[in-house]
């Protein structure tokens, strides 16, 4: 039994070797991943520089921390190799982060006025294997039922005492083989590329984030053949199949994904951003202290910034001691002051997923964009993981406080005194970025939408089965 | 004999039901585009921009010549009409564009729609969006088979036994296939102009008309070039479904996959520093360690104690200073510039590079004929560059109005400007942006144009070449 469904899906692969279908396409995909990888790889390198350039830049300026209170570490999200494959928000958003003992990170648009760059659209893998893998899924099903109900062969094939559902899995099996063996070669390519002419280090993590990326393309094929096999199973001619599957990979890689967010944008702006002006309590009490202080010596200066870091110079004894009463208060006050804004800066943030949300409903009914929401999840560069990198930044905040009250840093004048030299900063708990997010979480975050294509896979084959069934050979 | 074979061609495309799919699926998307358009249209002319206007900024304020030389003077992007049929993604491209008196732009980008981090980049739904993607796919559908369908069913052998030359089947299938899709692209333009005409948004003065008049023409024209090609593979290939697919890869790689990669090789081949490191080096150049100026902490520069000084002392000090800090200001004033100019350039490539698509050669064609996107962002700069001198002259003859001023002109250094003297702010020069006239835009449209053209006369010759010679047995 097994073996007739073998020897269906062998002709079909074979069909496709003969045709010229499966090497045209492995051309195209060469040409394509090894161009596209190639150039998106030269500007992974020269953003992993930049990158580095920072980490010593921030090193440099912890070392130059004059005050406790003014220990601000800037946390720098690496960029991902596998941003190749899916950019996700990344490029959209900033990649520095500054953890204080107050404040919070928060995720901001980029900072991009003078990027005039931004009026091409974004490249990456992902697109590429939505637009041609989908092309080529609809290449591969659209002939696969009405092209033989048009030539009479399924005519003579269902005169065989064969169970319809073995012939259909046999031109599912082998159609869905080449599909795959051409998307492993793309994978490979990729891999190869990355790894060994461009020498980018992948790691551990990487290429069990790339093994899912290529399930999820897999399951992304395999949908769309499955819905261009349904087509076919529709139409009595393959010109009509073919022509409908073009109409509807037209509508879900293009019109949708290019155009939703447009209309979504429009007919739902976004409502004017919440106030952040918060009641900045700390800030007053900090400026009429040090105020106090100068009326007293007017040798003193300060440098402050009202959300957190002090530094003030020329102290003597009695504004030193002054100065360390009122400190404690005024850093309660301050974290106050960022408690209120982080409310703030969760209301804007529910408006920019509302905003979303709209706009993910309607992509929805587009496998392409299933696709490529599901690879920026995996890839570590959708927002889902930005909140996860953002937990693990709130948990490194929560050490900072614990390290600063471990060292006594509230009642020391080194809390403001910039006279006494930079602090110590041997001990303070480093954190690291690499090991920040766990492939695990965004596996965990990409399931319901790997569940949903699998979900979406299984009706559209009982639909393709049940209308090949039901198909009249008279 | 050719009306009856165009006559034969055309109700062939019109009763079949993938013209009548093309045929919806264009006029909803001509009627979204159109009521997107206006309600954004509006919200752009309400939402203030006016805030942003280099001119008099509020009735009896006033301000000094030493405030005045740091402060830019420009224009917020008034919204187009033009826009609802070439918006050439304006959105992206900076919104106010301000130049201050010593030469630097300044500029701020958020527009409408791209203040959500979390959509993705989206292409405005206008005219060119619907003819490059929606049209451009529907010429493909209709005309993939026209010649290889009636070489596989033999009617074209049929046809060829009667006196009929091979060009004038040519012809005819061309007209044929052209005015089936001049039907939608028709269809739709009305219907988008009734909808922005009722709307009473925009003012359509001989100008807006001449201009939408040529894209309408342009648009109409390129489709004719993507007809001439869907022939052209259709007599060459001899089978509907390779055409089909040789037509789709053309289609993927001319509107998605060139222009995509336009963007990021033009950030390849020009480098420009990165926000972060514009920052380092500035700081660099004002004599602050980059990573004092990158944690906000400015507390440790070196200190002097000046009461310790004689009144000479503090005077070279204070001179050298001042010398420093010009200097300083200069070198960063330089460096912006620099800054800049690799902007535009890399731009520029980039444009350039999306050009090798014919795609992006109707699109850019497009936009120098609205005199919008990058052809008005590149004018404006312009104008703002010959404004300055304007500028800098009213600058120098208030700040000379002070007996006490040292009469400089150096606005790379704007403490060298020591007038007190305050100018209202109704006497200030207002910088109004002066669209282009229809000559000059046909200039910026001139070799885009002319290279459409010149596709179009290839793939012509091409075409008939091929079908001359294709033996049909």
């Amino acid at each position: 039994m097994r073996a007739r469904v073998l020897q269906f899906a062998r002709r079909e692969l074979f069909d496709g070797f003969w045709s010229f279908r499966i090497p045209g396409s492995l051309v195209l995909i060469l040409i394509l991943f090894s161009s596209v990888t190639w150039t998106l790889s030269e500007r992974y390198r020269d953003s992993y520089a930049e990158y580095q350039r920072r980490l010593q830049q921030n090193e440099a300026a912890l070392k130059e921390t004059q005050t406790y209170s003014a220990l601000s570490v800037r946390v720098e999200k690496p960029p991902s190799p596998l941003s190749l494959l899916n950019k996700g928000v990344s490029e959209r958003v900033v990649n520095s982060f500054t953890v204080r003992r107050v404040g919070y990170p928060e995720l901001f648009a980029t900072a991009r006025s003078s990027d005039l760059l931004r009026i091409f659209p974004a490249f990456d893998l992902a697109l590429v294997i939505q637009i041609v893998f989908g092309l080529l899924a609809l290449v591969f099903s659209y002939a696969g039922v009405a092209g033989e109900k048009e030539q009479g062969t399924l005519r003579l094939v269902s005169s065989y005492a064969i169970p319809r559902w073995k012939l259909l899995m046999g031109k599912v099996l082998g159609n869905l083989a080449a599909l795959e063996a051409l998307l492993a070669v793309g994978f490979g390519l990729f891999l190869l590329i990355v790894r060994f002419v461009s020498g980018i280090p992948i790691g551990r993590d990487g290429w069990i984030r790339t093994g899912w990326l290529f399930l999820a393309a897999s399951l992304y094929t395999t949908l769309i053949y499955l819905i261009g096999l349904f087509i076919s199973t529709r139409s009595s001619r393959s010109s009509v199949a073919l022509v409908a599957s073009m109409f509807f990979w037209v509508v879900q890689v293009v019109l949708v994904p290019l155009t939703v967010d447009y209309y979504v944008a429009i007919l739902k702006p976004m409502p004017p951003a919440p106030d952040f002006n918060t009641s900045d309590r700390g800030g007053r009490l900090l400026i009429s202290a040090l105020n106090e202080v100068q009326e007293r010596s007017k040798k003193v200066t300060y440098a402050v910034n009202l959300s957190g870091p002090i530094a003030v110079s020329g102290l003597d004894d009695n504004g030193r001691r002054f100065l360390q009463t009122r400190m404690r208060e005024i850093a309660n006050a301050q974290a106050d002051d960022a408690k209120s804004l982080k409310d703030r800066i969760e209301v804007r943030r529910r408006r920019l997923e509302d905003q979303e949300a709209v706009a993910v409903w309607i992509k929805l009914v587009s496998p392409a964009f299933v696709f490529d929401r599901l690879s920026c999840i995996l890839a570590g560069t959708g927002e889902e993981g930005y909140r996860h990198f953002f937990h693990a930044l709130e948990n490194y905040q929560q050490q900072i406080s614990l390290w600063l009250e471990n060292e006594g840093a509230y009642d020391s004048p080194r809390y403001f005194d910039a006279d006494l030299g930079p602090v110590s900063l041997d001990t303070l708990p480093r954190f690291d970025p690499a090991t920040a997010v766990q492939w695990s979480e965004d596996v965990a975050s990409s399931l319901p939408w790997i569940a949903g294509m699998a979900i979406a896979c299984v009706v559209f084959f009982l639909l393709s089965f049940i209308s090949f069934a039901r198909f009249d050979v008279r | 004999m050719f009306g009856t074979l165009v006559r034969r061609e055309l109700l062939d495309h019109l009763l079949r039901w993938r013209f009548l799919l093309v045929f919806l699926i264009c006029s909803a998307v001509f009627v979204f585009s159109a009521i997107t358009f206006v309600l954004a249209h509006k919200r752009a002319l309400e939402e203030k921009l006016s805030s942003y206007t280099g001119g008099p900024s509020r009735a009896g304020s006033q301000q000094s010549v030493r405030n005045l030389v740091s402060r830019p003077v420009g224009t917020a992007r008034r919204p187009l009409g033009i826009e609802f049929a070439v918006n050439a993604d304006s959105r992206y491209l900076p919104v106010y564009l301000g130049i201050q008196a010593d030469g630097r732009m300044t500029t701020y980008t958020t527009a409408l729609g791209t203040d959500n981090y979390l959509l993705s980049r989206f292409e405005d739904v206008d005219w060119v969006f619907i003819v490059s993607f929606v049209l451009t796919f529907a010429v493909i559908v209709l005309c993939y088979d026209s010649v290889s369908s009636e070489i596989e069913d033999g009617t074209l052998k049929i046809v060829l036994s009667n006196s009929v030359s091979r060009s004038l089947i040519l012809w005819s299938k061309f007209a044929g296939a052209f005015c089936a899709v001049l039907v939608p692209l028709l269809t739709g333009c009305i219907i988008s102009l009734l909808i922005v005409l009722n709307s009473g948004m925009v003012a359509f003065h001989k100008g807006l008309v001449l201009q939408v008049g040529s894209v309408f023409l342009l648009s109409a024209f390129y489709l004719a070039v993507v007809t001439w090609i869907c022939i052209f593979v259709s007599a060459w290939l001899g089978r509907s479904s390779t055409s089909l697919v040789v037509l789709l890869v053309f289609y993927v790689l001319s509107a998605l996959v060139i222009p995509g990669l336009a963007g990021t090789l033009g950030a390849k081949l020009v480098r420009v520093d990165s926000p972060q490191e514009v920052q380092a080096k500035e700081a660099a150049i004002q004599g602050l360690p980059a990573v004092l100026f990158l944690s906000g902490v400015h507390a440790s520069r070196d200190t002097v104690d000046l009461s310790k000084m004689t009144a000479e002392e503090k005077q070279k000090y204070n001179e050298e200073q001042d010398r420093v800090r010009a200097d300083r200001q200069r070198q960063i004033s330089l460096y912006r510039a620099d800054l800049e100019r690799k902007r535009v350039a890399q731009l520029g490539l980039a444009m350039r590079m999306a050009m090798l698509s014919p795609n992006g050669l109707y699109k850019y064609t497009a936009a120098a004929l609205a005199g919008s996107g990058i052809y008005r962002y590149r004018r404006l700069r312009a104008q703002l560059n010959g404004f300055v001198i304007s500028w800098r002259d009213f600058l120098i003859s208030q700040d000379r109005l002070d007996p006490k001023s040292k009469n400089s002109t150096d606005f790379e250094n704007s403490n060298s400007f020591s007038s007190t003297v305050m100018v209202p702010d109704d006497r200030l020069p207002v910088f109004e942006e002066r669209l282009p006239s229809y000559r000059e835009i046909l200039g910026d449209a001139l070799i885009p144009g002319s290279t459409i053209l010149g596709i179009s006369v290839i793939v012509f010759f091409c075409a008939f070449l091929v079908f001359a010679r294709k033996p049909i047995h």
